[in-house]
């Protein structure tokens, strides 16, 4: 299959499933709504390091917040309830209740409970209010700028995590235009993000290593530098390879920001082909084929 | 479909309509609830006595022509509409845990004691301790709203535990005194020692300068996202012309409030917002 001249492979990116939460941070402006998501959502690329995988899903127009101020839509993604409500805790306690005028509320309604202001509130050191707004529980925190607006929880829904697929290239230059040019399409699909900075990955990686502590490294298999060395996946001319993770709500989701993705990097000169990452399918329990995503997708 | 009981004969003293709730009566048949005891005293005297009983068996219940001889009306109700044409007497929606009670007329004292759900609405005025603890109880209203178009007595809200009461047009004294928890807001004058002894909670002052007690100390009002919390509610709540609506669209665009925390002899975390004299 071809797409503008560009090679599909014939193969599947496999995802698997996480537990996920959506929480909604707004402030006085549009700038310091930014500032707590960013902060919130910092270190925060793969669950193999940071705990979770978050990213802004999008930035809300007051019209779309609750409380009608300058916002921002958080989506964070981890390998268990545990897990995410640490990590939910610990971002929104440090990053969104620091961060001036800000508020905090449930981005989803349908879920298991994860505690939000439920846990924050003892911040306020007895001084925290209680207000129930029709039928949904607030916490008021004072702080040094006011008062810190917290939802009581927010909920968790399964998820996907893992989805991807990667741009080969002849170049960075067109490799780097391509990747950019579908994360800013993927972008506008509701319920998904792209944890790597910009959208990105350049350092793909496979199961295991020589190292014995390493539970994954690099995957030698599309370094170019390695082409010739190695049982390399590279083809002549494939001289760069950049791949997008995407980790969304539902698993339709998922597919319909890869389609979107490919399709934007297939209109940029350069891209050569459009790969995936799988393990040969038998740890992930989401499998999104290529072609068919395509197929399916016009 | 609804369920009529229309007053043919005044009772001879305070009777309980206790139990006399929509979803209790949807279950069974119009000579059944005839047959229904009601509490006088000692005494037990059949609803048909008293009412007619027509309309189909289902959801809503109507009261027709109802005075102030019948008290805990609606208590206990859990679920559907029930509507009372005339006033209702005391304990009006006691215990009352959820579903929808309007009274086309005015309500007693003791209005929404134990209410813990759902929502109570009235037209017309509301007597003494709406809201409040009953003297046996330690606490008032534990959930639920109650909508009062006119005015209230005393103590409204004494006790208060959760849930919120909107009252159209004036407070009499003591107003959230003791108030626990929750959300009072009174669109017309507090009467005499509003908030005295309250612990937790806010009352909002909408219509006049709030007179703080000594107890009572000014602090900042900043609480931006929680106020445009409750004016959204507000509006959505509320019909374009109500005080509550004019209040919230007039805050919403910077009108000057002021807010106390008190009462420093009770717990002091309790709020009034509202407008300084």
């Amino acid at each position: 299959m071809r797409l503008n001249n560009v090679l599909i492979d014939d193969t599947f990116a496999e995802a698997f499933g996480m537990k996920a939460t959506r929480v909604i941070v707004t402030a006085r402006n549009a700038t310091w709504a930014r500032n707590a998501g960013i902060a919130a959502t910092g270190f925060a690329t793969s669950v193999i390091a940071c705990g979770c995988e978050a990213a802004i899903e999008r930035v809300l127009p007051p019209e779309e917040t609750p409380d009608g101020r300058p916002g921002v839509a958080l989506l964070l993604f981890a390998v268990s309830t545990k897990e995410l409500t640490k990590q939910l805790e610990r971002r929104i306690g440090q990053c969104v209740l620091t961060c001036p005028t800000t508020a905090a509320y449930a981005g989803l309604r349908e879920g298991e409970a994860l505690p939000l202001g439920k846990t924050l509130r003892y911040f306020g050191d007895g001084f925290q209010i209680s207000k129930l707004i029709d039928g949904r529980r607030y916490w008021r925190v004072p702080v040094m700028d006011g008062e810190f607006l917290c939802e009581e929880s927010t909920a968790m829904v399964k998820a996907v995590g893992g989805g991807n697929f990667l741009i080969l290239a002849e170049n960075p230059d067109a490799a780097l235009a391509a990747a950019e040019a579908a994360v800013a399409v993927m972008r506008e699909v509701a319920g998904v993000i792209m944890p790597f900075p910009g959208g990105v990955v350049r350092s793909g990686s496979k199961v295991g290593s020589k190292y014995k502590a390493l539970p994954a490294s690099t995957n030698d298999a599309y370094c170019p530098a390695l082409r010739g060395r190695v049982a390399s996946a590279l083809g002549p001319g494939e001289d760069c390879v950049l791949e997008i993770v995407i980790d969304g709500l539902t698993s339709e989701q998922v597919a319909r920001a890869t389609a979107v993705g490919i399709r934007a990097a297939c209109a940029v000169p350069g891209v050569r082909r459009i790969s995936a990452g799988n393990y040969g399918g038998k740890l992930g329990q989401f499998h999104f084929h290529l072609r068919k995503l395509l197929e399916e997708s016009t | 479909m609804s369920i009529v009981l229309t007053l043919r004969r005044t009772p001879p003293g305070r009777i309980s309509l206790s139990g006399v709730t929509p979803d209790r009566l949807a279950a069974i048949g119009l000579a059944e609830i005839e047959n229904i005891g009601l509490a006088w005293g000692e005494e037990r005297l059949p609803l048909g006595e008293f009412f007619t009983v027509g309309g189909e068996p289902g959801a809503n219940l109507i009261f027709e022509g109802m005075d102030r001889h019948f008290c805990d009306l609606g208590g206990g109700m859990t679920s559907g509409r029930c509507e009372v044409h005339g006033d209702a007497g005391d304990f009006l929606g006691r215990d009352m845990r959820g579903g929808q009670l309007l009274v086309r007329g005015s309500g007693g004292n003791f209005v929404a004691s134990g209410m813990a759900g759902g929502e109570v609405h009235i037209e017309g005025d509301a007597g003494d301790h709406l809201g409040a603890a009953l003297p046996w109880l330690a606490g008032g209203m534990r959930g639920g709203r109650v909508f009062v178009a006119g005015s209230v007595g005393a103590r409204c809200g004494d006790k208060l535990r959760r849930g919120e009461v909107f009252v159209g047009g004036d407070a009499g004294p003591f107003c959230a005194a003791r108030m626990v928890a929750g959300t009072i807001a009174i669109a017309g004058r507090l009467g005499e020692h509003a908030g005295y002894g309250m612990r937790r909670g806010t009352l909002f002052a909408l219509a006049e300068a709030f007179a703080a007690p000594s107890a009572f100390g000014e602090t900042a009002l900043c609480a931006d996202a929680y106020l445009r919390l409750v004016w959204r509610d507000w509006l959505g709540r509320f019909n374009a012309d109500s005080a509550f609506s004019r209040f919230a669209r007039a805050a919403g665009q910077g009108r000057g409030l002021r807010r106390w925390m008190g009462d420093m002899g009770s717990d002091g975390r309790g709020e009034v917002i509202g407008l300084g004299r």
